[in-house]
């Protein structure tokens, strides 16, 4: 049906640059997740594909058509607007209605759609009330829903569900994914939510200050982040991050820090670029790669537990290396074995497998 | 943080005696526009309202004459004519002002360049005084000297005599309030369309909303009040219409574009029939009060869906 293909977009308002250099693709089908802190510019990227906003230089493609002089109307998309933007003299079924209205469908089809949305979005007993006469996540399902009533070429979703509870959430977000598919439609979707990202996406794309830092499926946005932002931007709680330095001793290459020094096994070594020596890195080790034991063992290194963040199944152990250094652990409750307290002496070990090196100037990842 | 907090805390709570205070205070602050008002409007009124009732006549001594002066001016057959052309007046000037304004409102809420100059350019009619606008206008009209004959004339038509033909003059009259007074329905149509939420705009534009479906939908809501005001305003302003008709054609031919307002003042300083003019102002004051009447309670009918929940729906 469509693809979308967005090269080299720059969008300014007056002086400020809010689009920098944007170059993405999202194949026919495919579900395209982009996350960003505030402000990095996904709703203008959306805005952007939809027409509404128009880049100062760059092209948008539609099926290798270039759309930069079609009207927003007439691009055929569904949007779901993050400040919601429903029809406040309309009911919420009549906000639904509205689209399949302007689009002269038949009252039988209108029905249908509006029926097979109600009972997606769960919104049954809420039909006949206007858009101020509902909660927050009521009226984001009501915003939703109509970008969903449509069957447009492409849905452009702005945080769909930012602001339902967790339950929802999860049963929605399935559902949504099961409709995208079996519909077939091309989907940027905007999310803060990393669990969302990470469920939904086919792809997923890490923006910062107005352009793409890494584009990739969900796994290689993780495994393999791209540089210090995405690193720091993907997982929960972050990456934890160490200056360091790379070495060449007696054959091997090693990383040294302070208050450790650690041998890189062959894969590892194999994977770094091969100017990747007696340079200052930055390491990366994600916090549910790091083992917590009381004892010492081969290469552990000494810490204090700092904090304590009991979750349902598993903890969160800051760890205070030395003044400065903390280093944040998760682990299964059963995995660590022991209670652990404030103040507690443990043994810290990272496997080196699991180590990301960044350059400590560019931010760079090394491989 | 503690000190902060508790500083917010000694923040006095309002007790039911400064209340009590504050509510006199508040009524005595109705007091200067009463009386203001008293003196303003209800007087005039009412002494209009007993001049009418009098037989006043300059030189005579003012006897009580009841309903008289009221039934001598109903029996009068050419006080009718006026009272209808007033209304058709009004009737029209208003009704091509809202359509135009509406339009223009429209055209004018777009962000182009330059639209800053136009738009001052639009309003300046409504700035300018009466006597101003009836004068120019008498001079673009006029038969032998006027600029719109002469354009008429240049283009091989017969020139039209704008303000002494029965057919033009009333046209005259219409085309000069309407050239004054668009630019005010503009004003509050931009107004009105400035409260429009712009994401609003773009959602119908997504879902393809035809334009009818966007006005009804989008843009009525948002419209509805400021043009009522609109309407109200200019329907009570053409009604009492005086100056153009004074100075663009003095009310003739005949009586053909003299209003109630006009007439009155004839009664008043040519005929020196006082209750009678007094009589024709209240007239008037009757017929601006019924459309006062049946259009103010309209503007304080909430617009849909922007009531307080009815429906739980649970
Ligand atoms: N109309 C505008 N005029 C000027 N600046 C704007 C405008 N719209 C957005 N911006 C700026 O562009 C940047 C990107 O905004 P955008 O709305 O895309 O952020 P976002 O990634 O969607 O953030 P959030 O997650 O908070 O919704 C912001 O810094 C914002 O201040
Ligand atoms: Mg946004």
């Amino acid at each position: 049906m469509t693809s979308i293909r967005l090269e080299n977009v720059h969008v300014n308002f007056g002086k400020t640059e809010v689009l920098r250099d944007i170059s993405l693709e999202v194949a026919d089908g495919e579900l395209c997740v982009i996350v960003g802190p505030s402000g990095c510019g996904k709703t203008v990227t959306l805005r952007a594909i939809s027409g509404l906003t128009r880049p100062s230089r760059g092209h948008v493609y539609f099926d290798d058509n270039v759309i930069d002089h079609v009207a927003p109307g007439d691009r055929n998309v569904g949007m779901a607007f993050q400040t919601y933007a429903l029809y406040p003299n309309m009911t919420v079924r009549e906000n639904w209605e509205f689209p399949l209205r302007a689009a002269k469908r038949q009252e039988e089809l209108i029905q249908e759609r509006v029926g097979q949305v109600t009972g997606l979005l769960d919104m049954g007993p809420l039909l006949n009330r206007y858009p101020r006469e509902l909660s927050g996540g009521q009226q984001q399902r009501v915003a939703l829903g109509r970008a969903l009533v449509r069957r447009p070429q492409v849905f452009l979703l702005d945080e769909p569900m930012g602001n339902l509870d967790a339950k929802l959430r999860v049963e929605l977000r399935a559902s949504l994914r099961k409709l995208q598919m079996d519909l077939g439609v091309t989907t940027v979707y905007v999310t803060h939510d990393q669990v969302d990202a990470q469920a939904l996406g086919d792809k997923i794309v890490v923006m910062d200050v107005g352009s793409v830092q890494q584009v990739g499926t969900p796994e290689q946005i993780y495994e393999t982040p791209a540089n210090l932002f995405v690193a720091g931007f993907i997982g929960t709680p972050r990456m934890n991050f160490l200056d360091g330095t790379l070495k060449q001793e007696n054959g091997n290459l090693v990383v040294e820090h302070p208050l450790f020094k650690m041998d890189l096994p062959e894969e590892v070594v194999g994977r770094l670029a091969d100017n990747a020596r007696d340079r200052k890195v930055v390491m990366g080790v994600r916090p549910e790669s790091i083992g917590v034991s009381t004892h010492p063992g081969p290469q552990t290194i000494p810490g204090k537990i700092y904090v304590c963040e009991p979750q349902s199944n598993e903890v969160i152990i800051e760890i205070e290396l030395e003044e400065e250094v903390h280093l944040k652990v998760r682990v299964g409750r059963d995995a660590l074995g022991f209670e652990p307290y404030i103040d507690q002496l443990v043994q810290v070990q990272i496997d080196p497998d699991t180590l990301h090196f960044f350059d400590s100037v560019t931010g760079v990842r090394l491989s | 943080m503690a000190q902060q907090s508790a500083a917010a805390e000694a923040v006095p709570v309002t007790t039911p005696a400064t209340g009590a205070r504050d509510k006199w205070f508040r009524r005595t602050l109705f007091i200067p526009p009463l009386g203001f008002l008293v003196l303003m409007t209800i007087f005039p009124l009412l002494y209009s309202l007993g001049v009418s009732l009098f037989n006043y006549s300059l030189g005579g001594t003012a006897k009580f004459a009841g309903f008289s002066n009221y039934v001598t001016l109903f029996r009068d057959p050419s006080f009718w004519q006026v009272t209808f052309i007033t209304i058709r007046i009004a009737l029209f000037a208003v009704a091509i002002e809202m359509v135009l304004g509406v339009l223009l409102g429209f055209a004018l809420h777009q962000k182009l360049p330059g639209m800053g100059l136009f738009l001052l350019i639009i309003f300046l009619p409504m700035m300018l005084a009466p006597l101003v606008v009836g004068l120019f206008w008498r001079f673009l009209l006029d038969q032998t000297f006027g600029l719109v004959d002469y354009l008429i004339a240049s283009v091989g038509f017969k020139p039209i005599p704008w303000l002494t033909h029965p057919r033009y003059a009333l046209l005259s009259v219409i085309i000069v309030d309407v050239w004054q007074w668009t630019p005010f329905v503009v004003l509050l149509t931009l107004a009105g369309l400035g409260t429009v939420p712009p994401d609003l705009e773009e959602a119908a534009e997504l879902d393809r909303a035809s334009v009818w479906m966007r006005f009804k939908h989008i843009y009525w809501p948002h419209l509805r009040f400021p043009l009522l005001l609109a309407l109200t305003f200019r329907l009570i302003d053409t009604l009492k219409l005086f100056d153009t008709p004074f100075i663009l054609t003095g009310g003739g031919p005949g009586n053909l574009t003299t209003t109630l307002s006009l007439l009155g003042y004839r009664f008043h300083f040519q005929f020196f029939q006082i209750s009678t003019a007094a009589a024709i102002s209240w007239v008037i004051v009757i017929i601006i009060n019924i459309v006062a009447n049946i259009l103010v309670p309209q503007m304080q009918k909430a617009p849909r869906g922007s009531e307080e929940a009815v429906d739980t729906g649970l």
